[in-house]
């Protein structure tokens, strides 16, 4: 019945684990994959339980930025080159802005990368944004709108 | 050939997940009301389900990825 919703989350996959490896080198498992997918939606439902979200379509933005800080933080946490799969997961929201005729600077989002891996890999996570920061930074993004009133 | 998580573990994982918790992960109520602030954007979900933008897209996003690991 949602199946739309799957094709959703099995595209933004697709993408992200092909550019993991055709860019990079990176191998991302479809174990690892069901992992990923098992952390994103168990904080997707908690979320939205805490904030009283009502979901009818998958949000990208909230998938992808939580597959990076997933990946990055918890399955990928021991690879030399985890900082790429955080720098993937941005690049595909900057893709998705794009997709909606929007953009952000790309040394804004440079910034923004730096906030989020200050989460947990620093003593100065009062510095910090978090994957709930990094996601609602390009979710707004998205949704910003030019008041002709002002 | 890279392999990709399928749709139907998806499924299976969304489903256990919804009876642990014990809440729907998609509303199956009408919640027209709160359509704009959920739904996915409409050119965005158009083009992650539109099979000819696969390449162009992992070209743009590589791209991009590169562009920002200059700067971090």
């Amino acid at each position: 019945m949602y199946d739309v919703n799957w094709d959703y989350i099995q595209e933004i996959m697709k993408r992200y684990v092909t550019v993991a490896n055709q860019e990079f080198g990176l191998i991302i498992t479809t174990a690892e994959q069901e992992e990923v997918t098992n952390k994103i939606l168990e904080h997707y439902i908690d979320h939205c339980t805490e904030y009283r979200v009502f979901v009818n379509s998958t949000d990208p933005f909230k998938f992808t930025a939580w597959m990076g800080l997933f990946f990055y933080h918890d399955i990928k946490k021991k690879s030399a080159k985890r900082q790429q799969y955080l720098v993937i997961a941005v690049a595909m929201m900057i893709k998705f802005l794009k997709d909606n005729n929007r953009n952000i600077d790309i040394k804004f989002a440079q910034k923004l990368l730096k906030m989020t891996i200050y989460d947990k890999d620093t003593n100065k996570d009062y510095l910090a944004i978090g994957k709930n920061g990094l996601y609602m930074a390009f979710r707004s993004a998205n949704m910003v709108k030019i008041d002709e009133n002002i | 050939m890279l392999e990709i998580i399928d749709k139907e573990k998806i499924s299976e994982i969304v489903n256990r997940i919804e009876n642990e918790k014990e809440v729907s992960f998609i509303t199956k109520d009408d919640k027209s009301t709160y359509e704009f602030e959920n739904k996915m954007p409409e050119k965005i979900g158009k083009n992650l389900v539109d099979t000819n933008s696969f390449d162009n897209d992992v070209k743009d996003i590589s791209n991009i990825a590169q562009e920002l690991l200059k700067g971090i």
